[in-house]
């Protein structure tokens, strides 16, 4: 075999054959940060709702609170992950399969929260709506990264995405759902791979 | 310091000469471990080629093999030893030093 073309096919099977390893500590975090942020909006709302004469949605401290949700539920599982594999002596690597891995999460994700904010700027109230479209998005995101890395993805994926559906449709329990979806479906993932790597 | 011969081969391993067993290094060196039927897969060979070229590594001492039970199947899994790792990053430099020249 040539040599370029040997160099060629092992860098190509190296790239190809790395598995990614989810690790469970990571979904059981973000659900807890989602659970603490869900329940903070929804005492938010509950105390606006019970001051008299307070003009409805309390819309900067739920952005305040949104925002320190998304923030922790990324950095929080990030910054776990960083000091585990340090630990672990497992190289972060952004091969070909993290890259991929990367787009097929963050592509998704991205779009809804376009279409969330421009909810948001909306003139009539679309509010009732962001949760539903944040599952839904979510939950295609979630069920397409189980074809590029842990296969078991497919479930909570299914589960965020009929969970958002319903969000449609139940609009008034939209707060609720969120929490149960983004919360719960996180946790209760998280703690199946954590016993799952256990054996 | 000794000076090196830009064309030496020094490094380069017949053993690795072939497709599939260089394959199966490639696949070792970047993972911990590796399964038979994923490793089939991986380089699309059949059973019989890859138990032949796997057996020729193992007597090199450049693989080593596990065989455990999951539930009632057997499951053998490969991994590199630290003399295949050397072997192999030797290959590679030598054919990178070949393609150099």
């Amino acid at each position: 075999m040539v040599p370029g073309k040997a160099l060629e096919e092992i860098r190509n099977l190296m790239n190809r054959s790395t598995r990614s390893y989810l690790c469970g500590w990571s979904p059981f975090l973000c659900g807890l940060i989602a659970l603490a942020g869900g329940l903070a909006v929804r005492g938010l709302i509950g105390s606006a709702d019970a001051h008299a004469g307070d003009s409805g949605f309390p819309v900067a401290p739920v952005c305040i609170v949104a925002a320190l949700t998304l923030g922790l539920g990324i950095l929080v599982p990030f910054i776990f992950s960083l000091i585990r594999a340090g630990r672990n002596g497992i190289k972060l690597s952004f091969n070909a399969n993290n890259r991929r891995l990367f787009v097929t999460l963050f592509m998704p994700v991205l779009i809804g929260g376009m279409m969330c904010i421009a909810m948001c700027t909306a003139k009539t109230g679309m509010y009732e709506w962001i949760p539903a479209v944040m599952l839904c998005f979510y939950g295609l995101a979630v069920y397409n990264l189980s074809k590029c890395s842990e296969p078991s993805l497919k479930w909570p994926g299914l589960i965020l995405i009929l969970i958002g559906l319903a969000a449609c449709f139940l609009r008034q329990y939209a707060l609720v759902l969120w929490i149960l979806g983004f919360g719960g479906a996180h946790v209760i993932y998280g703690t199946y791979l954590i016993f799952k790597s256990r054996g | 310091m000794a000076e090196q011969n830009p064309i030496s081969l020094d490094g380069y391993d017949r053993l690795f000469e072939n497709r599939i067993r260089l394959g199966v290094m490639s696949v070792l060196a970047a993972n911990d471990s590796y399964d038979f039927v994923s490793l089939r897969q991986m380089l699309g060979v059949t059973d019989g080629n890859l138990t032949t070229h796997l057996r020729a590594l193992e007597t090199a001492g450049y693989v080593a093999s596990v065989k455990q039970f999951i539930g009632r199947k057997p499951n053998t899994s490969y991994s590199i030893t630290e003399q295949g790792r050397s072997a192999f990053t030797a290959h590679i430099t030598a054919l990178s030093k070949l393609l150099n020249i």
